[in-house]
């Protein structure tokens, strides 16, 4: 094992276990603290990946923004309500086992395919993930995309105002 | 490091995420799970991105430094659209916290009858 | 110098691309929120929506002709003589609902001018699907065409049956898109870009594009309702206040389905011999959950909900024809489909319920309304003379031609489309030949405008042309 493959282990293992616990979980707040420690081990993954500017982005737009946001509209609700009926157990194991069946069918057939054994991801490190590329490939070859996401993002702001406001303002 | 691995990991967490979507009844541990599936997806692209750099693929790319940042630049519209999506998705489940008092799918059931 | 070296790199790097339809859809939602700021007249924010649609109609017929008024560069978009005509007849559709839908919008919400700046975005979202080129164009299509919708369909705020129906619209249009980004993750694993022109040559990478492509296609078959992806469409369909629905129905689907069959007609070959089979698949479920469940129904727009479904199952056997056969049943259905849903939920939503009971006599008290719904009613069934029947005899006709081992499906198509016009035929019959049973129903007044009136007699009079001189549709395209 080299020390690579030891780290992605080791993180794997934290985002797997973390994952589990997002949705096994009663309390919703916990949920949520889960979901940071999953977003904090796949950043790490991205490191390794050569993708440090992803990574840092990761952190700041998921476990920044997103996930506050999440944290601050579960402090807006009131938590006696929260507390749900489980749905039966019968129906949970039927779930867990139909996914699972999906997941090791796909994995089998990744084991399979002839294209991606052998295929190992080298340790070196290109200039791919570097700020300066991205920037440019962002600006010069997806400009027109970049500026579409534009109205996107209006469409939520619009939403968002629409949506809870509570009375009509008479300007 | 096999790029199966990277796969598996990606795949293993999407499923989580599907799972809970399934399984939960709180709407917004349900929305959390979603974002998951996308963080998921985020490691696929990120680590195919490598896997192209690398020229470990056994394509012929003409520029696998281009395929590479392609995968990377996709994944800031992921981000864009799930930060979109999470404005949008948050204010309809404070709506319906403000008229029904609580955000649980059990309580959507006005429609079957 | 730095700057004049970046812009001889773009120019000679990439084909430019005039994006007239898209820029002008974005421009005037924009222009709709600024102007809502100063202009608090309800009837002039009318009269700017509608010159907004009329003028990118006539922004998108310039590029027809290739007069371009900006250009980018970039090969994320296509624009081919069919995309540009397609996305035309989706905005005339787009022209005749707010047309028709001015009085429904304006008692909705409080918000006209966000209101129409949201479906302006959404049309932006339908061009974008229109044109698109590239998995990621068609990804931030599909976004852009949902986001504003799930909004739209939330806007009645204090109604729990709208509360539910935005809220499960949202989760399960959420849910899917992770499927949807899966697929084009394996896409790119296998194929090194996000081009849709897939590369059969790289048959050891087969497994992962068949994946990613099967991700798409379930993601797609969920957009558009079509059963076993459906169980979404009723309950949002219902919920929903009934202009969005008008929208959802028709224009917005038909984008949905346009970006399906583009994807879809040229690289089917990837997925094998797969690929038909799970098409039928699909197609007789739509057909046996729509028309069945439809039968069913006690409220009227429920039943429309179902019956779109099977509409959807119609429309997907235009997925078996040729790359160079498609365009003609294609428009034809766009046309004849959202033509008649457009007529039939303006009508439906001046009323104030929709059971069946309400419809009692319905031909008494309104009977030039009773007319227009009718004929709708029987152009969605393909009762000859209407539009509906032409669009449902070119899809077979062309499925006949390619492929004439696909006789039973044509068969089967048949005898559910005969199925659906029983249910059809039930609302025209409660309207025409039963009496009312009590007579509270007549204390509401509808204030129906002139203009609504004289639009749902163009409304008819389309109907019935394209269903005798569907050929001018076409003849629009070929000639013009």
């Amino acid at each position: 094992m080299t020390p690579q493959a030891i780290l992605f282990c080791i993180l794997a293992i934290i985002a797997i276990v973390a994952a589990i616990m997002v949705i096994i979980q009663k309390n919703p707040i916990k949920s949520i603290l889960w979901l940071l420690v999953v977003f904090f081990a796949l950043s790490a993954i991205y490191f390794s990946l050569n993708a440090q500017f992803l990574a840092i982005i990761n952190l700041i737009v998921y476990a920044g923004a997103i996930m506050v946001l999440f944290l601050f509209v579960l402090m807006l609700i009131n938590f006696k309500s929260l507390e749900t009926i489980q749905k039966k157990y019968r129906f949970v194991f039927y779930a867990v086992v139909i996914v699972c069946g999906v997941l090791t069918l796909l994995m089998l057939l990744i084991n399979q395919t002839q294209s991606l054994q052998k295929v190992s991801i080298l340790n070196d490190s290109n200039n791919v993930g570097l700020i300066e590329n991205l920037g440019k490939t962002l600006y010069l070859d997806y400009g027109v995309p970049f500026e579409l996401t534009s109205i996107l993002f209006l469409t939520a702001i619009i939403g968002a105002v629409l949506l809870s406001k509570i009375k009509k303002i008479e300007i | 490091m096999e790029i199966q691995y990277y796969i598996y990991l990606s795949l293993i967490l999407f499923f989580i995420g599907v799972l809970g979507v399934i399984i939960r009844r709180n709407l917004l541990i349900i929305f959390m799970c979603i974002e998951l599936m996308l963080n998921a997806v985020i490691l696929l692209l990120i680590s195919f991105s490598k896997m192209h750099a690398d020229g470990g693929s056994k394509l012929q790319l003409v520029d696998a430094s281009k395929a590479a940042s392609d995968g990377q630049v996709f994944v800031f519209f992921i981000m864009v659209v799930a930060a979109a999506e999470v404005a949008i998705g948050l204010a309809i489940i404070i709506m319906m916290y403000k008229n029904l008092h609580n955000i649980s799918s059990q309580f959507l059931n006005r429609l079957k009858n | 110098m730095i700057f004049y070296n970046n812009f001889t790199y773009i120019c000679s790097k990439f084909r430019t691309q005039s994006m007239n339809a898209i820029l002008s859809t974005g421009i005037f939602g924009i222009l709709m929120l600024l102007v809502s700021l100063f202009m608090k007249n309800k009837r002039a924010t009318h009269t700017l929506a509608l010159l907004a649609v009329m003028s990118i109609g006539i922004v998108n017929y310039q590029e027809m002709y290739n007069i371009v008024y900006v250009s980018f560069p970039g090969n994320f978009f296509e624009f081919d003589r069919f995309s540009l005509y397609f996305f035309e007849i989706l905005v005339a559709l787009a022209f005749i609902y707010i047309a028709l839908n001015t009085k429904s919008l304006e008692d909705m919400n409080a918000h006209l001018a966000e209101t129409y700046s949201l479906i302006l975005f959404s049309m932006c979202g339908l061009a974008i699907l229109c044109f698109y080129n590239n998995l990621l164009s068609m990804f931030l299509g599909i976004e852009m065409l949902s986001l504003p919708l799930y909004i739209l369909a939330a806007l009645d705020k204090h109604n729990l049956n709208c509360i539910e129906a935005s809220v499960k619209y949202f989760l399960l249009g959420a849910f899917t898109t992770g499927f949807l980004l899966l697929g084009i993750a394996f896409i790119y694993g296998s194929n090194g870009s996000f081009g849709i022109s897939l590369d059969p040559m790289n048959s050891s990478y087969s497994f992962l594009i068949a994946a990613g492509l099967l991700l798409i296609f379930i993601s797609f078959a969920f957009k558009v309702s079509a059963a076993p992806f459906h169980f979404w469409a009723p309950d949002v369909y219902d919920g929903a206040p009934t202009v969005i629905t008008g929208f959802m129905a028709s224009i917005s689907k038909m984008g949905a389905l346009y970006a399906f069959i583009k994807l879809f007609l040229f690289q089917s070959k990837m997925l094998g011999p797969t690929f038909p089979i799970l098409l039928s698949f699909l197609i007789i479920a739509s057909f046996i959950f729509g028309n069945i469940t439809a039968l069913f129904q006690q409220s009227i727009k429920r039943m429309l909900a179902y019956s779109s479904i099977a509409q959807v199952g119609f429309m997907l056997l235009i997925l078996y024809l040729n790359p160079n056969q498609f365009q003609e049943p294609l428009l034809m259905y766009t046309m004849a489909y959202s033509v008649a849903n457009i007529c039939i939920f303006a009508i439906i939503s001046k009323l104030p319920n929709y059971s069946f009971q309400y419809f009692n006599g319905f031909a008494k008290r309104q009977p030039f309304l009773a007319f227009a719904l009718s004929l709708s009613l029987l152009s969605l069934a393909g009762i000859p003379l209407t539009a509906g029947f032409m669009s449902k005899f070119f899809v077979l006709k062309e499925l006949l031609l390619t492929h004439v081992n696909l006789i039973w499906l044509a068969i089967v198509a048949v005898l559910f489309s005969v199925i659906s016009i029983s249910y059809y035929l039930k609302l025209i019959q409660v309207m025409y030949f039963k009496s009312p049973e009590d007579t509270t129903t007549f204390s509401y007044q509808l204030n129906l405008s002139q203009t609504f009136k004289y639009l749902l007699l163009i409304i008819c009079i389309i109907i019935i042309y394209f269903g005798i001189f569907p050929f001018t549709l076409f003849n629009f395209y070929y000639f013009f």
